[in-house]
Protein backbone atom coordinates (compact mmCIF):
# COMPACT_ATOMS: atom_id res chain seq x y z
CA UNK A 1 0.00 0.00 0.00
CA UNK A 2 1.19 3.48 -0.69
CA UNK A 3 2.06 5.96 1.99
CA UNK A 4 -0.63 8.30 0.79
CA UNK A 5 -1.60 11.33 2.74
CA UNK A 6 -5.35 11.74 2.49
CA UNK A 7 -7.06 15.02 1.86
CA UNK A 8 -8.28 15.55 5.42
CA UNK A 9 -6.29 18.61 6.35
CA UNK A 10 -5.72 19.36 10.01
CA UNK A 11 -3.62 22.01 11.59
CA UNK A 12 -0.88 21.33 14.13
CA UNK A 13 -1.51 17.98 15.71
CA UNK A 14 -2.87 17.91 19.21
CA UNK A 15 -2.53 14.84 21.37
CA UNK A 16 -5.74 13.17 20.17
CA UNK A 17 -4.88 13.71 16.52
CA UNK A 18 -1.37 12.46 17.05
CA UNK A 19 -2.77 9.29 18.64
CA UNK A 20 -5.24 8.88 15.80
CA UNK A 21 -2.51 9.19 13.19
CA UNK A 22 -0.29 6.72 15.05
CA UNK A 23 -3.20 4.27 15.36
CA UNK A 24 -3.89 4.45 11.61
CA UNK A 25 -0.23 3.95 10.75
CA UNK A 26 -0.02 0.99 13.12
CA UNK A 27 -3.20 -0.52 11.72
CA UNK A 28 -1.87 -0.29 8.16
CA UNK A 29 1.53 -1.64 9.17
CA UNK A 30 -0.08 -4.62 10.92
CA UNK A 31 -2.32 -5.35 7.92
CA UNK A 32 0.62 -5.09 5.52
CA UNK A 33 2.57 -7.50 7.73
CA UNK A 34 -0.28 -10.00 7.67
CA UNK A 35 -0.64 -9.72 3.87
CA UNK A 36 3.11 -10.21 3.34
CA UNK A 37 3.18 -13.18 5.71
CA UNK A 38 0.26 -14.72 3.83
CA UNK A 39 2.00 -14.18 0.50
CA UNK A 40 5.21 -15.79 1.81
CA UNK A 41 3.23 -18.89 2.79
CA UNK A 42 1.37 -18.91 -0.54
CA UNK A 43 4.51 -18.51 -2.67
CA UNK A 44 6.24 -21.23 -0.67
CA UNK A 45 3.27 -23.58 -1.22
CA UNK A 46 3.12 -22.77 -4.95
CA UNK A 47 6.85 -23.43 -5.30
CA UNK A 48 6.56 -26.76 -3.49
CA UNK A 49 3.64 -27.81 -5.73
CA UNK A 50 5.40 -26.65 -8.92
CA UNK A 51 8.60 -28.54 -8.20
CA UNK A 52 6.50 -31.61 -7.48
CA UNK A 53 7.47 -32.41 -3.90
CA UNK A 54 3.82 -33.14 -3.01
CA UNK A 55 2.80 -34.16 -6.52
CA UNK B 1 10.36 32.74 14.96
CA UNK B 2 8.55 30.87 12.25
CA UNK B 3 4.84 31.06 12.92
CA UNK B 4 3.65 29.61 9.61
CA UNK B 5 0.97 27.01 10.10
CA UNK B 6 1.78 23.70 8.50
CA UNK B 7 -0.95 21.28 7.52
CA UNK B 8 -0.86 17.57 8.15
CA UNK B 9 -3.08 15.03 6.42
CA UNK B 10 -4.33 11.85 8.03
CA UNK B 11 -3.26 8.65 6.29
CA UNK B 12 -6.12 6.49 5.04
CA UNK B 13 -7.02 3.49 7.19
CA UNK B 14 -6.55 -0.06 5.89
CA UNK B 15 -10.32 -0.44 6.06
CA UNK B 16 -10.62 2.28 3.42
CA UNK B 17 -8.40 0.28 1.07
CA UNK B 18 -10.54 -2.77 1.78
CA UNK B 19 -13.71 -0.77 1.02
CA UNK B 20 -12.11 0.32 -2.26
CA UNK B 21 -12.15 -3.31 -3.44
CA UNK B 22 -15.99 -3.53 -3.19
CA UNK B 23 -16.02 -6.68 -1.01
CA UNK B 24 -19.76 -7.23 -1.60
CA UNK B 25 -19.29 -7.57 -5.35
CA UNK B 26 -16.19 -9.69 -4.81
CA UNK B 27 -18.21 -12.41 -3.05
CA UNK B 28 -20.28 -13.15 -6.16
CA UNK B 29 -17.21 -12.98 -8.41
CA UNK B 30 -15.29 -15.42 -6.21
CA UNK B 31 -18.25 -17.78 -6.00
CA UNK B 32 -18.88 -17.91 -9.76
CA UNK B 33 -15.14 -18.35 -10.40
CA UNK B 34 -15.05 -21.21 -7.91
CA UNK B 35 -18.05 -22.81 -9.63
CA UNK B 36 -16.32 -22.54 -13.01
CA UNK B 37 -13.27 -24.17 -11.51
CA UNK B 38 -15.28 -26.99 -9.91
CA UNK B 39 -17.41 -27.59 -13.01
CA UNK B 40 -14.35 -28.05 -15.25
CA UNK B 41 -13.27 -31.57 -16.15
CA UNK B 42 -9.92 -32.68 -14.78
CA UNK B 43 -8.19 -31.87 -11.56
CA UNK B 44 -6.19 -29.00 -10.17
CA UNK B 45 -3.95 -29.04 -7.12
CA UNK B 46 -5.80 -27.35 -4.23
CA UNK B 47 -2.96 -24.84 -3.75
CA UNK B 48 -3.07 -23.84 -7.44
CA UNK B 49 -6.88 -23.77 -7.38
CA UNK B 50 -6.81 -21.53 -4.31
CA UNK B 51 -4.25 -19.28 -6.03
CA UNK B 52 -6.45 -19.02 -9.13
CA UNK B 53 -9.52 -17.99 -7.09
CA UNK B 54 -7.40 -15.58 -5.02
CA UNK B 55 -6.08 -13.94 -8.20
CA UNK B 56 -9.62 -13.56 -9.54
CA UNK B 57 -10.71 -12.01 -6.22
CA UNK B 58 -7.74 -9.62 -6.23
CA UNK B 59 -8.49 -8.68 -9.85
CA UNK B 60 -12.10 -7.95 -8.85
CA UNK B 61 -10.69 -5.75 -6.08
CA UNK B 62 -8.51 -3.97 -8.64
CA UNK B 63 -11.57 -3.32 -10.79
CA UNK B 64 -13.41 -1.90 -7.78
CA UNK B 65 -10.51 0.40 -6.90
CA UNK B 66 -10.03 1.63 -10.48
CA UNK B 67 -13.79 2.15 -10.82
CA UNK B 68 -13.93 4.22 -7.62
CA UNK B 69 -10.84 6.18 -8.64
CA UNK B 70 -12.46 7.16 -11.93
CA UNK B 71 -15.96 7.77 -10.55
CA UNK B 72 -15.04 9.60 -7.34
CA UNK B 73 -16.95 12.74 -8.32
CA UNK B 74 -20.01 10.81 -9.55
CA UNK B 75 -20.03 8.71 -6.36
CA UNK B 76 -20.15 11.91 -4.32
CA UNK B 77 -23.43 12.87 -5.99
CA UNK B 78 -25.20 9.59 -5.22
CA UNK B 79 -26.62 8.75 -1.78
CA UNK B 80 -25.74 5.07 -2.22
CA UNK B 81 -22.05 5.76 -2.87
CA UNK B 82 -21.36 9.08 -1.14
CA UNK B 83 -19.84 7.37 1.91
CA UNK B 84 -17.17 5.57 -0.10
CA UNK B 85 -13.57 6.44 0.89
CA UNK B 86 -12.87 8.86 -1.99
CA UNK B 87 -16.05 10.98 -2.04
CA UNK B 88 -16.05 11.01 1.77
CA UNK B 89 -12.52 12.46 1.76
CA UNK B 90 -10.89 9.60 3.66
CA UNK B 91 -8.41 8.89 0.87
CA UNK B 92 -6.90 10.74 -2.07
CA UNK B 93 -7.34 9.71 -5.70
CA UNK B 94 -3.71 8.90 -6.62
CA UNK B 95 -3.59 6.38 -3.76
CA UNK B 96 -6.69 4.63 -5.13
CA UNK B 97 -5.22 4.55 -8.65
CA UNK B 98 -1.88 3.16 -7.45
CA UNK B 99 -3.67 0.58 -5.31
CA UNK B 100 -5.84 -0.54 -8.23
CA UNK B 101 -2.96 -0.81 -10.70
CA UNK B 102 -0.88 -2.67 -8.11
CA UNK B 103 -3.63 -5.22 -7.45
CA UNK B 104 -4.23 -5.70 -11.20
CA UNK B 105 -0.55 -6.30 -11.97
CA UNK B 106 -0.20 -8.66 -9.00
CA UNK B 107 -3.26 -10.75 -9.89
CA UNK B 108 -2.38 -11.17 -13.58
CA UNK B 109 1.30 -11.86 -12.88
CA UNK B 110 0.67 -14.50 -10.23
CA UNK B 111 -2.11 -16.12 -12.30
CA UNK B 112 0.28 -16.44 -15.26
CA UNK B 113 3.24 -17.78 -13.31
CA UNK B 114 1.39 -20.08 -10.91
CA UNK B 115 -1.63 -21.23 -12.94
CA UNK B 116 -1.50 -20.68 -16.71
CA UNK B 117 -1.21 -17.80 -19.15
CA UNK B 118 -4.59 -18.39 -20.84
CA UNK B 119 -6.34 -17.76 -17.51
CA UNK B 120 -4.03 -14.78 -16.91
CA UNK B 121 -4.80 -13.37 -20.37
CA UNK B 122 -8.56 -13.59 -19.86
CA UNK B 123 -8.13 -12.07 -16.39
CA UNK B 124 -6.13 -9.14 -17.82
CA UNK B 125 -8.73 -8.60 -20.53
CA UNK B 126 -11.59 -8.67 -17.99
CA UNK B 127 -9.86 -5.98 -15.87
CA UNK B 128 -9.30 -3.86 -18.98
CA UNK B 129 -12.90 -4.41 -20.08
CA UNK B 130 -14.34 -3.38 -16.71
CA UNK B 131 -12.02 -0.47 -15.94
CA UNK B 132 -11.68 1.05 -19.41
CA UNK B 133 -14.46 -0.20 -21.72
CA UNK B 134 -17.26 -0.23 -19.11
CA UNK B 135 -16.31 2.39 -16.49
CA UNK B 136 -14.67 5.01 -18.70
CA UNK B 137 -16.44 4.53 -22.01
CA UNK B 138 -19.82 2.76 -21.82
CA UNK B 139 -21.20 3.80 -18.44
CA UNK B 140 -21.11 7.58 -18.92
CA UNK B 141 -22.11 7.47 -22.60
CA UNK B 142 -24.85 4.94 -23.33
CA UNK B 143 -28.01 3.57 -21.67
CA UNK B 144 -26.90 0.16 -22.95
CA UNK B 145 -23.89 0.37 -20.58
CA UNK B 146 -25.13 -2.53 -18.47
CA UNK B 147 -25.81 -4.79 -21.46
CA UNK B 148 -22.30 -4.66 -22.90
CA UNK B 149 -20.61 -3.98 -19.56
CA UNK B 150 -22.21 -7.12 -18.15
CA UNK B 151 -19.51 -9.05 -19.97
CA UNK B 152 -16.95 -7.80 -17.44
CA UNK B 153 -18.69 -9.64 -14.59
CA UNK B 154 -19.24 -12.74 -16.72
CA UNK B 155 -15.57 -13.67 -17.08
CA UNK B 156 -14.85 -15.23 -13.64
CA UNK B 157 -16.32 -18.72 -14.33
CA UNK B 158 -14.49 -18.80 -17.68
CA UNK B 159 -11.22 -17.94 -15.91
CA UNK B 160 -11.91 -20.59 -13.26
CA UNK B 161 -12.51 -23.17 -15.99
CA UNK B 162 -9.41 -22.11 -17.96
CA UNK B 163 -7.33 -22.40 -14.78
CA UNK B 164 -8.12 -26.13 -14.65
CA UNK B 165 -8.22 -27.14 -18.30
CA UNK B 166 -6.09 -24.55 -20.08
CA UNK B 167 -8.84 -24.14 -22.69
CA UNK B 168 -12.35 -22.72 -23.12
CA UNK B 169 -15.20 -24.95 -24.38
CA UNK B 170 -18.98 -24.63 -24.75
CA UNK B 171 -19.95 -24.93 -21.04
CA UNK B 172 -17.79 -22.01 -19.79
CA UNK B 173 -19.13 -19.97 -22.72
CA UNK B 174 -22.67 -20.79 -21.55
CA UNK B 175 -21.72 -19.83 -17.98
CA UNK B 176 -20.47 -16.55 -19.41
CA UNK B 177 -23.75 -16.11 -21.32
CA UNK B 178 -25.84 -16.77 -18.19
CA UNK B 179 -24.15 -13.97 -16.21
CA UNK B 180 -24.07 -11.71 -19.27
CA UNK B 181 -27.84 -12.06 -19.77
CA UNK B 182 -28.60 -12.00 -16.04
CA UNK B 183 -26.88 -8.63 -15.59
CA UNK B 184 -29.42 -6.36 -17.41
CA UNK B 185 -32.54 -7.47 -15.47
CA UNK B 186 -30.52 -7.43 -12.23
CA UNK B 187 -29.14 -3.91 -12.68
CA UNK B 188 -32.19 -2.41 -14.35
CA UNK B 189 -34.33 -3.52 -11.39
CA UNK B 190 -31.90 -1.57 -9.19
CA UNK B 191 -31.85 1.36 -11.64
CA UNK B 192 -35.65 1.60 -11.50
CA UNK B 193 -35.85 2.20 -7.75
CA UNK B 194 -32.58 4.21 -7.69
CA UNK B 195 -33.57 6.31 -10.71
CA UNK B 196 -33.30 9.63 -8.87
CA UNK B 197 -29.79 8.79 -7.64
CA UNK B 198 -28.52 7.89 -11.12
CA UNK B 199 -30.25 10.97 -12.55
CA UNK B 200 -28.53 13.23 -10.00
CA UNK B 201 -25.16 11.74 -10.96
CA UNK B 202 -25.85 12.18 -14.68
CA UNK B 203 -25.39 8.49 -15.51
CA UNK B 204 -27.55 7.57 -18.52
CA UNK B 205 -29.19 4.46 -17.08
CA UNK B 206 -32.06 3.03 -19.10
CA UNK B 207 -34.93 4.26 -16.83
CA UNK B 208 -33.57 7.82 -17.01
CA UNK B 209 -33.10 7.78 -20.77
CA UNK B 210 -35.78 5.48 -22.21
CA UNK B 211 -38.31 5.65 -19.37
CA UNK B 212 -39.60 3.18 -16.80
CA UNK B 213 -42.04 1.38 -19.13
CA UNK B 214 -39.31 0.65 -21.68
CA UNK B 215 -37.02 -0.58 -18.89
CA UNK B 216 -39.69 -2.92 -17.51
CA UNK B 217 -40.27 -4.31 -21.01
CA UNK B 218 -36.54 -4.91 -21.43
CA UNK B 219 -36.29 -6.59 -18.01
CA UNK B 220 -39.06 -9.02 -18.92
CA UNK B 221 -37.62 -9.69 -22.39
CA UNK B 222 -34.07 -10.26 -21.15
CA UNK B 223 -35.36 -12.62 -18.45
CA UNK B 224 -36.68 -14.99 -21.16
CA UNK B 225 -33.44 -14.88 -23.13
CA UNK B 226 -31.53 -15.51 -19.89
CA UNK B 227 -33.82 -18.48 -19.15
CA UNK B 228 -32.85 -20.06 -22.48
CA UNK B 229 -29.14 -19.68 -21.66
CA UNK B 230 -29.70 -21.08 -18.15
CA UNK B 231 -31.42 -24.21 -19.47
CA UNK B 232 -29.04 -24.71 -22.43
CA UNK B 233 -26.44 -26.77 -20.48
CA UNK B 234 -29.21 -29.27 -19.64
CA UNK B 235 -30.64 -29.34 -23.19
CA UNK B 236 -27.14 -29.87 -24.62
CA UNK B 237 -26.51 -32.79 -22.27
CA UNK B 238 -23.71 -30.99 -20.40
CA UNK B 239 -25.50 -31.44 -17.07
CA UNK B 240 -27.94 -33.94 -15.61
CA UNK B 241 -31.58 -33.55 -14.60
CA UNK B 242 -30.45 -32.45 -11.12
CA UNK B 243 -29.37 -29.14 -12.60
CA UNK B 244 -32.13 -29.19 -15.22
CA UNK B 245 -35.13 -29.40 -12.89
CA UNK B 246 -33.64 -27.16 -10.21
CA UNK B 247 -32.69 -24.52 -12.82
CA UNK B 248 -36.19 -24.76 -14.26
CA UNK B 249 -37.78 -24.11 -10.85
CA UNK B 250 -35.40 -21.27 -9.95
CA UNK B 251 -35.85 -19.64 -13.35
CA UNK B 252 -39.64 -19.91 -13.11
CA UNK B 253 -39.34 -17.85 -9.92
CA UNK B 254 -37.17 -15.30 -11.73
CA UNK B 255 -39.64 -15.02 -14.62
CA UNK B 256 -42.56 -14.65 -12.17
CA UNK B 257 -40.82 -11.76 -10.40
CA UNK B 258 -39.86 -10.18 -13.75
CA UNK B 259 -43.52 -10.49 -14.78
CA UNK B 260 -44.56 -8.65 -11.57
CA UNK B 261 -42.09 -5.89 -12.50
CA UNK B 262 -43.51 -5.76 -16.04
CA UNK B 263 -47.04 -5.38 -14.64
CA UNK B 264 -46.04 -2.66 -12.19
CA UNK B 265 -46.60 0.93 -13.28
CA UNK B 266 -45.29 2.66 -10.18
CA UNK B 267 -43.11 5.71 -10.73
CA UNK B 268 -42.26 6.29 -7.08
CA UNK B 269 -39.47 4.19 -5.56
CA UNK B 270 -41.55 3.48 -2.42
CA UNK B 271 -44.12 1.62 -4.58
CA UNK B 272 -41.51 -0.51 -6.35
CA UNK B 273 -41.65 -3.64 -4.23
CA UNK B 274 -41.60 -5.97 -7.26
CA UNK B 275 -38.39 -4.30 -8.49
CA UNK B 276 -36.77 -4.62 -5.06
CA UNK B 277 -37.86 -8.28 -4.83
CA UNK B 278 -36.44 -9.06 -8.27
CA UNK B 279 -33.14 -7.38 -7.41
CA UNK B 280 -32.79 -9.31 -4.15
CA UNK B 281 -33.89 -12.62 -5.70
CA UNK B 282 -31.56 -12.24 -8.68
CA UNK B 283 -28.52 -12.32 -6.39
CA UNK B 284 -29.74 -15.44 -4.58
CA UNK B 285 -30.69 -16.94 -7.95
CA UNK B 286 -27.20 -16.62 -9.40
CA UNK B 287 -25.60 -18.08 -6.25
CA UNK B 288 -27.96 -21.08 -6.29
CA UNK B 289 -27.73 -21.63 -10.03
CA UNK B 290 -23.95 -21.72 -10.18
CA UNK B 291 -23.78 -23.78 -6.99
CA UNK B 292 -26.12 -26.30 -8.58
CA UNK B 293 -24.17 -26.36 -11.83
CA UNK B 294 -20.91 -27.07 -10.01
CA UNK B 295 -22.58 -29.69 -7.80
CA UNK B 296 -24.14 -31.43 -10.79
CA UNK B 297 -20.85 -31.58 -12.67
CA UNK B 298 -18.99 -32.85 -9.60
CA UNK B 299 -21.56 -35.61 -9.04
CA UNK B 300 -21.33 -36.59 -12.71
CA UNK B 301 -17.54 -36.70 -12.53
Amino acid sequence: MTQDMGPQKVGDLDLAQSREMRARQQGRARMMGLVLAGLCILFFAITVVKVGVWG
Amino acid sequence: MNTATHTIAMPAEWRDFWALTKPGVMRLVVFTALCGLLAAPGTIHPVIGFTAVLCIAVAAGACGALNQWYEAEIDGKMKRTAKRPLPDGRMDRPAALQFGIGLAAFSVGIMGVAVNWLAAGILAFSIFFYAVVYTMWLKPNTPQNIVIGGAAGAFPPVIGWAAVTGDVTILPILMFAIIFLWTPPHFWALALFMKADYGAAGIPMLPNVAGQRATRNQIFGYSWVMAAAVLAPWWLGLTSVIYGYAALALTAGFIALAYAVWRNDATDASAMKPEKRLFAYSILYLFLLFGLLAFDRMVAA
